[in-house]
């Protein structure tokens, strides 16, 4: 992050209750120039973005912080905001607040108001969600509660932007600034009283200019609670469920599959070109076999992580995803999780670092802490290449039917793992302090597609700019080990054999052998260690695919693949092989972005390293037993 | 003395209206409630249950929020 700019930094920091409307409040005040999502890359984790152009110069930048019920934290989400707001590393003074309430939740989130009216953060109280008040006729009077809050109170409507300008103005006029005091708790009878305030403030805010102020409310209420009649219902709620889910799942490849042709195609296409006005050199090589070879494996399934955070946008905005933890926590209670593991497990099956961050959420330690355990056990996008070309090898010239049921059988069985693993945590981790569900289900709303399309694309986006230089460096490496010392040979095979690559391939083949791999498909498990995708990559580059005679890269390395034979002269890749290879990348930790993360999210090695072994050595383990049982009764 | 009634109570049905009248114990549960902007006298509106006996669901004015049996059993409340 480079916010380390200015000589002094100041920003602005908005504030509010989960489902406020903050974000799309951010996204709107920064256009184009926020700079980080929830993302990794710094010791706490809030969005910092400068005010967009449209809006005029400023010497502050906005901070989006996540979302809060209250100033005395229950979930690590919460901490976040209170030192964003007390011990900013990256700001050096937080010269105001911008306090986002929605319109329809008012009595509730004043109280939010109150207690940072105490702090005495400059501050300025936005309302939120006026489009919906506004259809339904309600009217709010702003200078009762001007009066009341001792602070400029504006109106802000997502759908078409309206009062962005009146806001930053009264940002602009953040200035001087009085001490600010640390939240004080409220006792039992202060918590009471403030309640009972707040309610009177927002009744009479309400009452004052509109008649029947609580019936229009009710009515904005209404289709939610019918809904919910339906979604939440024993039984038709989880078919709900079951038929969203899917459809979630298949858009990742029936949405996906054009585009990934389109990506796959014109990098087979820039290889063909590139080979024909590079004359045949070393560089050529270097330039066609390591690095757009391994760009193309790994930029091809971005479509997928795209459309996987999109789906996830979509229900969150929406509501729903509030439902489906609802919907979810019993289940997940008894494998010590919580309903709130539910997004964070969801999204890893995009990606596991930005899931592990989500687990943020949960306010319990343990569930908190099982979550991100079989978090890495989800089937994230990484893996999906794998899987593709894995199942292209054993189905290919049946069915379409039988890779897909296959692919879900993937996806199913990752959460059978993933449910074993934390059932078996569970029973072992001793449990410390009560776990809260507590969630507060928001009113069912349109999903504001703009907001969504953005973040989806900076989550995607952040993702290829972190994995982007590991695919580069190992694709150097293992062109350069696959090519070196002896790259004058004509012969492929002998040259790579040869190489440094080649060596250190059959030094560690007595270990990939009972897995029934070779050492080529070794050097290839190594090199997934820097990231799963990788693996395709480096399968590809170490079975020598030439794309000069190759159209298609993949059907290449299938037929590599098919035609690879072990030194006894049986095939490398067999049912029982393939088979094993996904097993063992099912359960194999082989992500030092997971482990990165997960060392900085639960501040503990031991937690990452322990994972990190159990993982890799039973994935090791089962797979040795699958591949050798199988064989043994007669399946190769 | 029997116990005060809470949202667990099994004669609460869907649709049935009570009003909080205390909290059982000073918790964590409670200081949650409270800033979930429940008090004491606060009305709501049992609105079920989710599926596996799940967590409880209730509406107050215009909130709905989804308790589980702990936090639930945290609210004493009588029927209106």
């Amino acid at each position: 992050m480079r916010a380390g700019e200015s000589s002094l930094n100041q920003a602005v920091a908005l504030v509010g209750a989960p489902n406020a409307g903050k974000t799309t409040l951010y996204n709107w005040l920064t256009g184009s120039r926020f700079k980080t999502v929830n993302y990794p890359g710094a010791t706490v984790e809030f969005s910092l973005g400068s005010l967009a152009g449209y809006l005029g110069e400023a010497d502050f930048k906005i901070m989006d912080t996540p979302g809060t019920y209250s100033l005395h934290p229950k979930s690590a989400d919460e901490w976040v905001t209170l030192r964003a707001l007390y011990e900013n590393p990256k700001v050096d003074r937080v010269q105001g607040v911008v306090l986002v309430v929605d319109g329809t939740q008012l009595a509730r989130h004043l109280l939010l108001a109150m207690q940072l009216q105490e702090t005495g953060f400059p501050m300025v109280v936005v309302v939120t969600m006026a489009d919906l008040l506004r259809k339904e006729g309600v009217h709010l009077n702003f200078e009762f509660l001007q009066q009341k809050l001792k602070c400029p109170v504006l109106a802000f409507d997502g759908l078409l932007a309206g009062g962005l300008k009146e806001i930053t103005a009264e940002m602009r006029n953040f200035k001087t600034q009085n001490e600010v005091k640390r939240p004080q708790s409220w006792s039992f009878d202060q918590q009471e009283e403030k309640i009972k305030l707040a309610e009177k403030w927002a009744e009479e805010a309400l009452a004052s200019q509109t008649d029947h102020a609580q019936e229009r409310l009710n009515r904005i209420v209404a289709r939610t609670e019918s809904l919910d009649k339906v979604l939440l219902h024993p039984f038709w709620g989880l078919i709900f469920f079951l038929v969203i889910m899917t459809a979630l799942f298949s858009s990742v490849y029936w949405v996906a599959a054009p585009f990934m042709d389109f990506i796959e195609g014109s990098f087979t296409s820039l290889n063909e070109w590139l080979s024909t006005v590079m004359a045949s050199s070393l560089f050529a090589s270097f330039v066609t076999d390591g690095v757009v070879t391994s760009f193309a494996a790994f930029l091809v399934f971005v479509p997928q992580i795209f459309i996987l955070f999109l789906g996830i946008g979509l229900l969150e905005s929406t509501g729903y995803l509030a439902r489906a933890a609802t919907l979810i926590d019993r289940p997940f209670a008894a494998l010590g999780m919580s309903g709130r593991s539910f997004v964070p497990i969801l999204s890893g099956f995009a990606c596991a670092v930005p899931a592990i961050i989500a687990t943020r959420n949960i306010p319990s330690k343990k569930d908190r802490l099982i979550t991100s355990f079989v978090i890495p056990l989800m089937s994230c996008s990484a893996r999906l290449p794998v899987y593709a070309l894995c199942l292209t090898f054993l189905f290919k010239d049946e069915a379409a039917w039988k890779a897909g049921v296959s692919l879900a059988a993937l996806y199913i069985g990752s959460m059978v793992v993933g449910a074993l693993a934390a059932g078996v945590v569970n029973r072992f981790l001793p449990r410390t302090e009560a776990s809260i569900f507590m969630m507060e289900l928001p009113i069912y709303r349109q999903p504001k597609l703009r907001v969504i399309l953005r973040q989806s694309w900076t989550r995607t986006f952040s993702y290829i700019k972190r994995a982007g230089p590991i695919i580069f460096t190992f694709a150097v490496l293992i062109w350069v080990g696959s090519t070196f010392p002896h790259y004058e040979m004509e012969n492929a095979r002998e040259k790579l054999e040869s190489s440094y690559v080649g060596q250190l391939g059959q030094m560690i083949e007595p270990v990939v052998e009972p897995m029934g791999l070779d050492w080529r498909a070794g050097i290839g498990l190594i090199s997934a260690f820097a990231a799963r995708e990788v693996f395709v990559s480096s399968m590809a580059v170490t079975y020598n695919i030439t794309t000069e005679d190759e159209a298609e890269q993949e059907q290449g390395l299938i037929e590599q693949m098919n035609q690879a034979k072990h030194a006894d002269g049986t095939p490398v890749f067999t049912v029982s092989s393939v088979l094993g290879l996904m097993v063992f990348f099912l359960i194999a930790l082989q992500c030092m972005s997971t482990v990165a993360v997960q060392v900085r999210e639960m501040g503990s090695w031991t937690f990452a390293i322990t994972q990190l072994v159990a993982f890799n050595v039973i994935a090791y383990v089962l797979v040795v037993l699958l591949v050798q049982g199988l064989r043994f009764i007669g399946i190769s | 003395m029997t116990k005060p009634m809470t949202l667990l109570d099994k004669s609460l049905k869907r649709g049935s209206l009570v009003r909080i009248t205390n909290f059982a114990e000073d918790n964590l549960f409670r200081e949650r409630l409270h800033e979930m902007g429940l008090r004491v006298g606060t009305q709501l509106t049992v609105l079920g249950r989710a599926p596996f006996r799940g967590p409880i669901l209730v509406k107050f004015k215009t909130s709905f929020l989804a308790l589980r049996q702990e936090e639930a059993a945290c609210a004493q409340v009588s029927p209106l």
